[in-house]
């Protein structure tokens, strides 16, 4: 079942420098039970593509395009709908949000109030024993609901984090760079806990993050942004295994890995562009090994290549 | 490999005595109440050994806090040793004042973790890369500067125009600015550099470029490059040998295939264990648990420092802070049980 649908979404920024498309016509689906992973470089669009989905996106900045959760037109809904939507059946974990929890409130009260919010009328017993549950839940002793967050290392305030966005039973759960700070053992440790969890729980999440190695390691499927657009979408394996467009092609031989032959790395010429003045045409052509003549010209559109997902190149 | 060692250190060891304030003192005195009297200093880097030969890269990994960027700045002697000996080109500059040590310092640099804040914004590009060289005085004329400079910039892949001299940072992007400074560091020819991680600002698809600089440069003037980063992957592309930090020891050594493929101290193993890999299908290496987690270097375990969260820990394991012992020569672990751990031996049997 589709749960949420992305069509032509478009978000752009209407700064005094110019107009700047963070989002450039995305379009995806995220059906229930499934992980996506939203991967790309610095400044590609995909914290604003999240954002934009729970209409959080602020002026200058503005939306365009359908996003439908359960067959509601999210652009449709009013400012209350919308607002209970974000508190209820879609939750984001923001990026970098370790300091999100108050540093003066021990965890297990920040949890309770939270439950607060959506249940006024919750008793205090039944309250508690919903914060020892999600604690539990993400591998988190109960015990520690009475520290306060400064005692918790970083791998578990992030899953004190995740705990958080799990009281209000959402639907989607997005997370944007949820492992990026944490050294490796702590990261798979908080990796395992989201892998469970989406197993017992059958929760949808979509997981922002610029490691192709964590997208490999949890999701389903895969969607690869470059510069504002998304260039490829579909199951992982067949990402990983084929890629398909050349930048993802480029972006997975970048990745040195501990396995296999020691391998040397690609490099990729350039830089990415800066979103004020993209490049015409596909806005990888200019560092594009298998750049021809229409890509400085034309837009590439999704063709539908790939199995169960598209690719947006000329070559196809 | 050429097997002249440019720099050696042999039980370097830095304490950071703890200013404590009022609350930390309280809150120390409440959580460890009625233990052992504890020493309170940050047992940063403590009796950690190796050498580095020209031309050849060696790697420091490990978790944050474990102690590589002291380790770093210590060679540097940007920060003083507690004790230990650094032999930089035969000589023991561990104790050498800042004076004497001035004069040392063309020979070894550093490459910073962030371009974004390591360069200023008010020096251009020429003058960002020639201010080695200018700092010690050593060129006979503004041209010589500016050609040595156009040489740096040629060796790094960037532009040598008037036009890109007179850049600054802000005009350029991310990896641009790590290679202006990887050419700072190359300015006077060093035989020494320390990156510390160097690319981790750095997004993916231009990380390679500054890789593979480095990497060049590194044969092409036969440095010795200490190369320190949390991430292993990366240490297996640039190194050939490296060295696993855990709390401020040095616990494994080798070369860097060794200790990825053959790893043998139980933190060796299952750091390598918990790195993703980046491909769906990839067989997993089977988990290495490990309990708990990373004590503060303030109040280390006793014996092992790794033995609270060591599933192969033994009672004897609290009683002896394990030195580097030889699997092979050119394979160290301190780790007391390796050759049990890794059944080299079988259990309980007598050497
Ligand atoms: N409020 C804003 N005003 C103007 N431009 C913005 C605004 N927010 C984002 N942008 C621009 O939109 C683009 C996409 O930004 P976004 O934060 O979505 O990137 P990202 O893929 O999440 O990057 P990162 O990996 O660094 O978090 C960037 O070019 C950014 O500078
Ligand atoms: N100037 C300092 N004063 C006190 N403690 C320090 C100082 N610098 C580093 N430390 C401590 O030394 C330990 C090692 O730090 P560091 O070398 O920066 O680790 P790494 O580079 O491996 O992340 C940490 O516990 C850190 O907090
Ligand atoms: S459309 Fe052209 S330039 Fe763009 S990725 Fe495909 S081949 Fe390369
Ligand atoms: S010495 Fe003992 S505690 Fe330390 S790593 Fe070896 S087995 Fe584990
Ligand atoms: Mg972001
Ligand atoms: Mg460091």
């Amino acid at each position: 079942m589709v749960l949420l649908e992305v069509n032509n979404l478009k978000t752009y920024f209407y700064t005094r420098a110019g107009i700047v498309k963070a989002v450039d016509d995305v379009s995806f689906k995220l059906e229930k039970e499934q992980t996506l992973g939203l991967a790309g470089e610095s400044g590609c669009g995909k914290t604003t593509t999240c954002l934009s989905i729970m209409r959080m996106i602020q002026p200058p900045g503005k939306i365009e395009g359908n996003i439908t959760y359960k067959s509601k037109d999210l652009g449709k809904l009013s400012k209350k709908e919308m607002k209970d939507i974000r508190g209820s059946k879609i939750s984001m974990i923001f990026q970098g949000a370790m300091n999100a929890l108050n540093p003066v409130h021990r965890v297990g009260n920040q949890i309770f109030e939270v439950i607060k919010i959506h249940e006024p009328d919750v008793s205090k017993e039944e309250g508690y024993n919903r914060v020892f549950d999600v604690l539990t839940s993400v591998g988190i002793d109960p015990e520690r609901a009475r520290d306060y967050p400064h005692q918790l290392s970083g791998g578990m305030q992030q899953r004190a984090l995740i705990a958080l966005s799990l009281v209000s039973n959402p639907d989607i759960i997005m997370a944007d760079e949820p492992v990026t700070a944490l050294d490796v053992i702590v990261q798979s440790q908080v990796l395992k806990s989201v892998k469970s969890l989406k197993d017992r729980l059958g929760l949808s999440m979509i997981i922002i993050t610029h490691d192709l190695s964590v997208i490999a390691e949890i999701c389903d499927k895969t969607a690869i942004m470059y510069a504002g657009k998304l260039v490829e979408f579909g199951e992982n394996r067949d990402i990983f295994k084929e890629p398909l467009h050349p930048y993802t092609a480029a972006l997975l031989s970048a990745f040195p890995s501990l396995t296999g032959p020691r391998m040397e790395l690609k490099e990729i010429k350039g830089a990415p562009p800066d979103l004020l003045t993209p490049p015409s045409g596909c806005r990888f052509h200019p560092r594009c090994p298998k750049v021809m003549d229409i890509c400085k010209k034309k837009n590439p559109a999704y063709t539908d290549s790939r199995k169960d997902g598209y690719v947006a190149c000329h070559l196809y | 490999m050429n097997q002249d060692v440019i720099i050696e250190v042999t039980n370097l060891v830095k304490h950071f005595p703890l200013k404590k304030s009022l609350t930390q003192t309280l809150r120390e005195q409440f959580f460890y109440r009625g233990k052992e009297p504890i020493d309170l200093k940050v047992h940063a880097v403590d009796k950690v050994s190796f050498k580095i030969s020209a031309g050849e890269t060696f790697g420091l990994v490990g978790e944050s806090g474990c102690g590589k960027t002291t380790v770093g700045l210590l060679l540097l002697k940007l920060i003083e040793p507690t004790s230990g000996v650094i032999n930089f080109r035969n000589e023991d500059i561990s104790q050498l004042s800042e004076g004497e040590i001035k004069t040392k310092r063309k020979e070894m640099q550093i490459i910073f973790q962030n371009p974004y804040e390591s360069l200023s914004p008010r020096f251009s590009v020429l003058d960002t890369i020639a201010e080695p060289l200018r700092l010690l005085k050593i060129y006979n004329s503004e041209d010589e500067v500016v050609e040595r400079v156009k040489e740096t910039l040629k060796s790094v892949g960037l532009p040598q125009t008037e036009d890109f001299l007179d850049r600054y940072p802000h005009e350029l992007s991310g990896g641009m600015r790590q290679r202006v400074g990887v050419a700072r560091a190359y300015t006077l020819n060093p035989s020494f550099i320390v990156a510390d991680e160097p690319v981790s600002m750095l997004d993916v698809s231009i990380r390679v470029g500054v890789l593979r600089i480095m990497k060049d440069l590194v044969k092409k003037f036969q440095t010795a490059f200490l190369f320190i980063t949390h991430d292993l992957a990366l240490a297996r592309y640039m190194c050939d040998r490296i060295g696993v930090m855990y709390l401020g020891r040095i616990v494994e050594l080798g070369k860097t295939e060794d200790v990825i493929n053959n790893p043998l101290h139980p933190y060796t193993k299952a750091l390598i264990s918990a790195v993703p890999d980046p491909d769906p299908e990839a067989t997993r290496t089977e988990e290495i648990p490990i309990v708990g987690e990373i004590p503060s270097g303030l109040i280390l375990p006793q014996g092992c420092r790794f033995n609270p969260r060591c599933i192969y820990a033994e009672e004897k394991c609290k009683e002896t802070d394990p030195d580097l012992l030889e699997a092979d020569p050119t394979h160290l672990v301190a780790c007391i049980r390796f050759k049990e751990v890794n059944n080299l031996v079988k259990e309980g049997e007598v050497e």
